[in-house]
């Protein structure tokens, strides 16, 4: 199977490449951009991309798949990331291109895993784009989050005060106040004052949901 | 021993000097002779013989210009002389052209005055106005001489820039290159230091993360400390340009020392003796001497009277002064008249031949005449002035520049500085740590993964900083590679477009990035257009369209984060419209910068 790398850290893109290339996929390109990556499925039509959610500034591997789509209709799509969810990286993604599979690095223990996958993203037919793949949504979509929360999230966890999130997002603190409050009372942190910090809680929410603890 | 000032004479000038006199005392010596009452032969006899007379007065004023000059080379002196020469050579030349005017007016049978008035009058006059002229002709050629220094410093001064710009460009190059050689040879003796501890694949060194703070803590600090404090310094030369101002100011001292001089010593003479010997001119030969003396110390006593009084009013009254200027104006013209008058009337004096009858009018002309004269000399010096303020404006507009120049360099220093402090430093901790915790977790793929980092950030320890160095043109070209073979986009940035403050081109950039991302997650636009002008300076205009399709939520246009960066970069100055028919959104917004 032909596939490309759309990776922008160099050490897992050559890792990749070599490992799959072992399992018996062809490897026909490999890219840290979308440009590029438009440039290889038009010349070397892979029958799969592999795409790193989070390439840095500028389109995400979920905005370069729509793009390859547009390309190859029949492009199978498996996208990696270290998010449990795609939302959870707070950059306001597009929904998933049917049949995209969604995994979660964390989760490839084995890259038998990961050509399992593309296997299955292989056998993508525009005429049927229904994928009964198991992807790593779950958790993240239970929550139900808005954008705004999880910016919130990843603001808390950072370490902000309520003034400096106020003025990212361009809200007053009280506005930032508020917001953290409701927040907390979503994710269902039951919180004893005498006994928790909140911004601590919701930082280590925030954390396991992007897989870091 | 009074020593008068000597005037450096060409006898060109004295040319000049026969052709503004004849000028300048045309009409007035026709008024004169012609009189009133008189017909119109009488006029065309007067325009004749004033003419013929002024003429013959010329010709003997260059006569006597070119024999003083031979004189002076041939005793190998410089040709300067001093104001009472110059009057005596008026004198001469006046009075021989009375001579002449005296046989003009006997062969027309219609002469007024006796033979010595006819050359005393035109002789005093002459003595009076002839220096004047003279030396203003001189205080002119050094004025053009000095203009000419003043254009040709400034011109040097403009090239001279021009060329630094280029020189100094090219220093501030070379500066940034020793800085970046400098992080590039720490970050390489860096990266040599850490090899050596760099354990086998597959090993973790328990070494490495101590020796990395001290590349962080040491090597990379000291760095920056001493771009901070003046090791690193620009090669700009100042003398020289210190030389250069010295030389102005120099300049600039002796041309103010030539104004006082000629405005505070020659105005008293200037206005004091021109009118006095002009009116004086008028009674020469009518009246006895002791009278003569009498009338000339009345006007030379109210004149200074009335001068004195107004220089101080218009010194208390400076936004005034043109106010102050006439009634001075008029003051003078009535003090002549009423002073003339009285002494008339008082010696019941009857001059048979004059012009006396139309007195007032001959007073108050004269007097005027006089007064513009001297106000069209303060008009040229005015000009040298304003000409020298310029150069002074000018001259200081180049030191400050000299001045940014260098501020420039401690300001790209600092930046340096604050990029190994706040991001190589940083990053060089916080891996300790991470190689710290991989440690203790034996984890070797993030122990790795860390390593990894660390030897591409001091393989390319200035590629962050160079991003940062972005022109509006890069930096919209690179926004726009992002988006290469997702979308179409093309646009143009009209070349009057000129933004040098990297602040605003992050912004931009940022905007850009916005409208892109925008487009595509939202819209699913296929081609984008953009168009970046100024109409307004300090405030460019974007304009942004894509093929689109509609916003199903419209709360999103405004609430939207993105619309709170176009906010915020516009100050509220922008508008996100849609044409329906044509499925095109638009994005126009005003950047001011």
């Amino acid at each position: 199977m032909r596939i490309i790398i759309v990776e922008d850290d160099p050490l897992i893109k050559s890792s990749l490449t070599s490992g799959l290339t072992s399992l018996g996929i062809e490897v026909v390109g490999s890219t840290d951009n979308g440009p590029e990556a438009v440039q290889l499925t038009v010349t070397h039509k892979p029958r799969v991309a592999v795409l790193d959610l989070d390439l840095g500034e500028g389109p995400t591997g979920v905005d370069i798949s729509w793009g390859l789509r547009r390309k190859s209709e029949d492009i199978g799509l498996v996208i990696l990331s270290s998010y449990m969810n795609p939302r959870l990286t707070g950059r306001f993604l597009q929904e998933l291109p049917p049949g995209a599979i969604f995994l979660q690095k964390k989760s490839i223990t084995e890259l038998s895993i990961l050509a399992e996958a593309i296997k299955h993203a292989g056998e993508f037919d525009s005429s049927q784009p229904k994928n009964n793949y198991p992807d790593g949504l779950d958790e993240a979509s239970k929550i139900q989050l808005t954008d705004l929360e999880i910016q919130l999230m990843s603001f808390i966890s950072m370490g902000l005060t309520n003034a400096e999130i106020g003025k990212r997002r361009f809200i007053t603190e009280k506005s930032a106040e508020n917001a953290i409050r409701s927040l907390s009372k979503k994710l269902n942190l039951a919180l004893d004052p005498s006994l928790h910090n909140q911004r601590v809680m919701i930082s280590r929410k925030y954390l396991s949901l992007i897989g870091k603890i | 021993m009074i020593r008068f000032k000597r005037y450096r004479l060409e006898s060109s000038q004295y040319v000049t000097g026969g052709a503004l006199f004849t000028i300048f005392w045309f009409l007035p010596a026709l008024f004169f002779d012609h009189g009133t009452g008189a017909g119109f032969r009488s006029l065309l006899e007067a325009t004749g013989t004033t003419a013929l007379t002024l003429l013959a007065f010329s010709m003997v004023l260059i006569c006597e210009g070119f024999l003083t000059s031979h004189l002076y080379s041939w005793r190998g002196r410089d040709f300067a002389l001093p104001i009472p020469v110059l009057a005596i050579q008026g004198f001469i030349a006046g009075a021989i052209s009375g001579i002449f005017a005296h046989a003009l007016f006997n062969s027309f049978e219609s002469h007024k005055y006796s033979l010595l008035t006819r050359s005393l009058q035109p002789g005093i006059l002459a003595a009076t106005w002839v220096p004047l002229l003279l030396v203003s002709l001189v205080g002119l050629r050094q004025l053009k001489a000095r203009q000419a220094v003043v254009m040709s410093e400034l011109q040097s001064l403009v090239q001279i820039e021009q060329t630094a710009s280029g020189v100094l460009e090219q220093i501030r190059d070379n500066f940034e290159n020793s800085i970046r050689s400098s992080l590039k040879v720490t970050a390489l003796q860096a990266r040599a230091k850490l090899t050596l501890a760099f354990a086998p694949e597959g090993e973790i060194s328990p070494k490495l993360p101590d020796l990395i703070r001290d590349v962080a803590t040491s090597d990379m600090r000291e760095l920056s400390h001493a771009m901070m404090k003046s090791e690193f310094q620009s090669n700009l030369i100042s003398p020289e340009t210190e030389t250069n101002n010295s030389r102005l100011k120099r300049f600039l001292r002796n041309s103010l020392n030539f104004q006082s001089n000629f405005i505070g010593e020659d105005q008293w003479w200037a206005t004091v003796l021109l009118i006095i010997g002009t009116i004086l001119s008028g009674l020469t030969g009518s009246i006895s001497l002791e009278k003569q003396c009498e009338l000339l110390l009345l006007l030379g006593l109210a004149m200074s009277f009335i001068f004195v009084t107004f220089r101080t009013i218009a010194r208390r009254f400076l936004p005034f002064s043109r106010w102050v200027f006439g009634v001075l104006a008029t003051t003078l013209c009535l003090s002549n008249y009423l002073i003339i008058t009285r002494f008339v009337k008082s010696y019941q004096f009857v001059q048979n031949y004059s012009s006396w009858s139309n007195r007032l009018f001959l007073i108050i002309a004269i007097t005027l005449f006089c007064i513009l004269a001297r106000l069209a000399l303060l008009f040229f010096y005015s000009e040298l002035k304003s000409n020298y303020d310029d150069l002074q404006y000018e001259t200081l507009k180049r030191r400050a520049e000299h001045d940014l120049h260098n501020g420039e360099y401690v300001i790209l220093a600092h930046k340096w500085a604050k990029h190994i402090h706040g991001t190589i430093q940083s990053q060089l901790l916080t891996t300790a740590g991470k190689l710290d915790l991989a440690l203790e977790h034996g984890d070797l793929g993030s122990f790795n993964e860390a390593l990894l980092n660390i030897k591409e950030l001091l393989s390319k320890p200035d590629e962050e900083i160079d991003l940062l160095h972005r022109t509006l043109e890069e930096e919209i070209e690179h926004r726009k590679w992002l988006w290469v073979g997702l979308m179409q986009i093309e646009g143009v940035i009209e070349p009057s477009v000129r933004i040098e403050n990297l602040a605003v081109i992050k912004t931009i950039g940022q905007v850009f990035e916005e409208a892109f991302s925008n487009a595509y997650r939202h819209g699913h636009a296929t081609h984008v257009k953009y168009h970046l002008s100024t109409k307004v300076a300090h405030e460019l205009i974007i304009k942004i369209s894509d093929n689109g399709v509609a916003l199903k939520d419209k709360s999103a246009l405004s609430n939207g984060l993105g619309s709170k960066i176009f906010a915020q970069a516009s100050q509220s100055r922008f508008k996100i419209s849609r044409i329906k028919q044509l499925g095109i959104t638009t994005l126009d917004m005003v950047i001011p910068f």
